[in-house]
């Protein structure tokens, strides 16, 4: 099992947004008419090009629906983060995890029923997610710590560290809720414009743990075979 | 499927939430203003609704009554819609930001949010342009690592495979929806 992990950012948007729409415009002519199936197609296809304007229109103004969504849907994310630091920390040991994935999504049941029926807390729902954060982060430290045997052997160890570290530094503008400057960039804004460039660094610790762990599982068959 | 259900269930529950309030909306030139513009503008009294199928009446046949297909994005977008309320609001809000200003005074909140520029794209008034941009190209790495680069941060044989591909599902469900 020998992969790269820095080796994979590569034009593959590019080549896959040209292939789409080659297929979309040129299909009908290229392809003989009992087997271009067309107007299947169209109905089919109608759904995907929806999706793109979602994100778009959800920040684009300010009702009710559109800041419920993306307020419950970044809890979710938040939760199930801490979720997953846990299922890390424990090496996927079901006893204990379903347990608290039962109250984490119990927990995640109140939230938006006490936002929907109750009050929608523009602070409750922030303590929320920055306990969450702080649980996540002090999950990490332990992993790191007193994680699974050979933590010496982890070289990348802290890298989920770094990423949690730069991760908070960008809240803080989430905290500090500044003006908007030319009516366009305000604390929110610059925290979203801030996290885009952390998500590569998060997925690359989890590449190369996923690296470390599957060599490891590899020589363990190894050593049963040679027994 | 799944994402998309869940979508649509919170959206429900979305529908009975209250209004926040903030200084900028509790002043009194912001509440006279609006009042005033909704009253010189005939603003409807009640917003309209889809017409429900369930709650007919006796001896009616649904099944003859020709109705609208319910289309979700339609509904979504005539939501996003600025209405005769929103556009007073809105035009009240430039009005007591712009006397804030003049005046040297800090700027206040209206409902829980700054005072933003409205910037028109296809014919719609976008509020929070770079917040939106933002959201959509952050949701781009984690839909390029799930649909391409799976198989290297959650390769197979490795414990996390299936909740890290969960992780990123969620993560793309939270800024690009129904993925």
């Amino acid at each position: 099992m020998n992969y790269c992990c820095e080796c994979i950012h590569g034009p593959v948007l590019a080549f896959s947004i040209r292939s789409t729409a080659q297929h979309t415009t040129y299909s009908f002519f290229t392809i003989p008419a009992p087997y271009n199936h067309y107007h299947n197609r169209t109905i089919a296809q109608s759904q995907p090009h929806h999706s793109w304007i979602w994100s778009t229109i959800f920040h684009a103004r300010d009702v009710k629906i559109s800041e419920a969504c993306d307020y419950f849907f970044a809890t979710s994310q938040v939760l199930y983060s801490v979720w997953v630091a846990l299922f890390r920390l424990f090496r996927g040991r079901f006893f204990i995890l379903f347990p608290t994935g039962g109250f984490f999504l119990l927990f995640y049941g109140h939230y938006i029923w006490s936002m929907t029926n109750v009050l929608f807390d523009y602070g409750y729902h922030m303590k929320i997610n920055l306990t969450a954060g702080i649980v996540h982060l002090l999950v990490w430290v332990l992993w790191i710590f007193w994680g699974d045997g050979h933590e010496k052997q982890r070289r990348y160890r802290w890298k989920c560290l770094q990423f949690l570290g730069l991760l908070m530094l960008a809240a803080l503008c989430e905290v500090f809720d500044f003006p908007p400057y030319f009516g366009l960039l305000d604390a929110h804004a610059t925290w979203h414009g801030l996290t885009i460039f952390l998500v590569p660094l998060w997925y690359y610790f989890w590449c190369e743990d996923a690296k470390y762990e599957v060599t490891l599982n590899v020589n363990k068959e190894s050593r049963k075979k040679i027994d | 499927m799944l994402v998309s259900s869940a979508l649509l269930v919170l959206c429900a529950c979305a529908l009975v939430i209250g209004v926040s309030s903030s200084p900028g909306d509790r002043s009194k030139y912001f509440r006279s203003c609006t009042a005033e513009c909704f009253t010189s503008n005939n603003c409807p009294k009640r917003i309209p609704r889809y017409r429900s199928l369930l709650f007919t009446g006796d001896g009616i046949d649904i099944t003859r009554i020709p109705y609208e297909v319910p289309n979700f994005l339609k509904f979504f977008v005539d939501q996003m819609k600025w209405d005769c309320h929103s556009e007073c609001r809105h035009s009240c809000m430039v009005d007591y930001s712009k006397w804030l200003e003049d005046n040297n005074r800090p700027v206040t909140k209206f409902f829980g949010k700054w005072p933003f520029r409205r910037i028109s794209l296809w014919g719609y008034g976008i509020q929070e342009l770079l917040s939106s941009l933002f959201s959509l190209l952050n949701g781009v790495p984690h839909f390029l690592y799930l649909v391409f680069w799976r198989d290297y941060y959650a390769p197979k044989g490795y414990f996390m495979r299936p909740w890290l591909v969960f992780y990123s599902v969620v993560c793309v469900n939270r800024y690009e929806l129904l993925l």
